[in-house]
């Protein structure tokens, strides 16, 4: 009797793991933390959210090779082992080894069996497809970037494309008050609306200083200076803003990346007094390094549209003298 | 002999007009032509608003015409009046918006020279 009741309770416990009503499929969901394919042989990780898990479950991962349709690997992770209990969600590694082809790879996931699973999401990554683009040539256009499936945490949503959209980017650089440069006003649109575009790499503001006006920044490059700039989202559209902080001097708006003595701290970047015009005929770009999902390469060149001088005569600058004899 | 006597004083006279015509157009452009940009050095911009900075104004102005002015004159002095137009009166603070120098000279045969310039901050912020 001893023996029948252990079978039982040995019985229902195995079966417990695969109760549908374990996991609700509404609370499950996908928040992946890889994104944009890969290329040769990585890891992928991949985020899935469960609320009421129960232990025991296993989840199960398979992939295919989508241009040839065979399986090739099955993975299995046991949900009670990789529970981040402090999000609640499930961390699972996918260990991928492989070439990826150009078609995706994809991956099945399922939890319980593969005749009836009590939850299943199925979908497919592609390699990364790094391009430059020069924004020259899509001002007031699109550039898409198909078979691109990606999350990102906290992205609500699959996405099977990224896209930049240059439709309303200026292509002209002015000066603001006080001889600052207005990155603020260069703008564009991405799809998917992510936070970190930039991958916190290396973008740049570059001016040619081909009368070596900038005399207290080094050169990078033949005649070139590199301003850092991080890729700020702001609600829908991604502007730029100054990496770093900078260092002026109030005097002549000389600009330093170093502290020197009677400069001061700064967040913009000044054009030196009464150098403006020298950005007339310069090369202004950014350059805009491994970008969104398929880091993607991004040279925006600008023209430079002098503005108001700080000082000077009356009909260009923000501040001016008249003088006259009094009558 | 009378002619001669007679061009003479003819000759002195138009000597002394030409030096008095030099020190005239001399100190005209000094004055008139003073270069603008050394008064940038005085100006204080606060909240966008850009005001005259009057002692360092009357210093660097003195400066520029103690410079120049000895040229053209024997001696000479300036004045300074401050004040922001449309209002009465003169401007004691010492942010300004406009200000009037006047600068009386002595030059050759005891005559006297006498000009005002008025200098005002423009721009679209100071009107």
């Amino acid at each position: 009797m001893k023996s029948i009741t252990k079978a039982l309770l040995l019985l229902s416990a195995a079966i417990a793991p695969i109760r549908a009503s374990d996991i609700p499929a509404s609370e499950m969901l996908y928040i992946g933390s890889f994104y944009g394919g890969f290329d040769g042989s990585s890891d992928v990780t991949v985020m899935c959210g469960i609320n009421n898990y129960q232990k025991g479950l296993i989840l199960t991962a398979e992939y295919f090779n989508t241009q040839y349709g065979t399986r090739f690997m099955v993975q299995t992770v046991d949900i009670d082992d990789n529970l981040d209990r402090t999000k609640k969600r499930l961390k699972f590694p996918l260990l991928f080894k492989g070439n990826m082809f150009k078609t995706g790879l994809t991956i099945d996931m399922y939890i319980g069996s593969k005749n009836k699973p009590l939850w299943e999401n199925k979908f497919t990554i592609y390699p990364k497809f790094s391009e430059t683009i020069n924004t020259k040539n899509y001002i007031k256009k699109q550039y898409v970037i198909k078979d691109t499936i990606l999350t990102y945490t906290n992205l609500p949503e699959w996405v099977d494309s990224e896209s930049y959209d240059f439709t309303n980017t200026l292509d002209i650089i002015s000066n603001d008050k006080n001889n600052a440069l207005e990155i603020m006003e260069i703008n564009f649109s991405h799809y998917p609306l992510i936070d970190n575009l930039d991958n916190n790499g290396s973008c740049y503001l570059v001016i040619k200083d081909q009368y070596d006006i900038y005399k207290n920044i080094d050169k990078i490059e033949t005649n070139k200076i590199k301003i850092p700039v991080n890729i700020k989202r702001n609600d829908k559209i991604y502007c730029f803003e100054f990496k770093n902080e900078m260092y002026v001097n109030p005097n002549n708006l000389q600009m330093s990346f170093r502290q020197i003595d009677g400069f001061i701290k700064t967040s913009n970047f000044y054009v030196p007094l009464g150098k403006l015009d020298s950005l007339q005929d310069s090369e202004i770009y950014f350059e805009l390094n491994k970008i969104g999902m398929n880091d993607t390469t991004v040279k925006m060149p600008l023209s430079f549209v002098n503005g108001r001088n700080l000082f000077g005569a009356c009909y260009n600058s923000t501040y001016c003298i008249e003088g006259e004899v009094k009558k | 002999m009378i002619i001669m006597i007679f061009a003479a004083i003819i000759g002195v006279f138009s000597i002394n007009l030409t030096s008095l015509s030099l020190s005239y157009t001399g100190l005209n452009r000094a004055i008139i032509n003073a270069p603008i940009e050394i008064m940038y050095n005085s100006l204080l911009i606060e909240n966008d608003e850009a005001y005259f900075n009057s002692d360092k104004l009357i210093k660097i102005m003195d400066e520029y015409y103690a410079s120049t002015l000895p040229k053209y004159c024997d001696s000479y002095t300036t004045q300074y009046y401050f004040f922001n137009e449309g209002e009465t009166g003169v401007c004691l603070d010492k942010s300004c918006l406009a200000f009037d120098v006047s600068i009386s000279a002595k030059i050759r045969l005891n005559q006297h020279y006498f000009l005002t310039m008025t200098y005002r901050i423009g721009g679209p912020n100071n009107g």
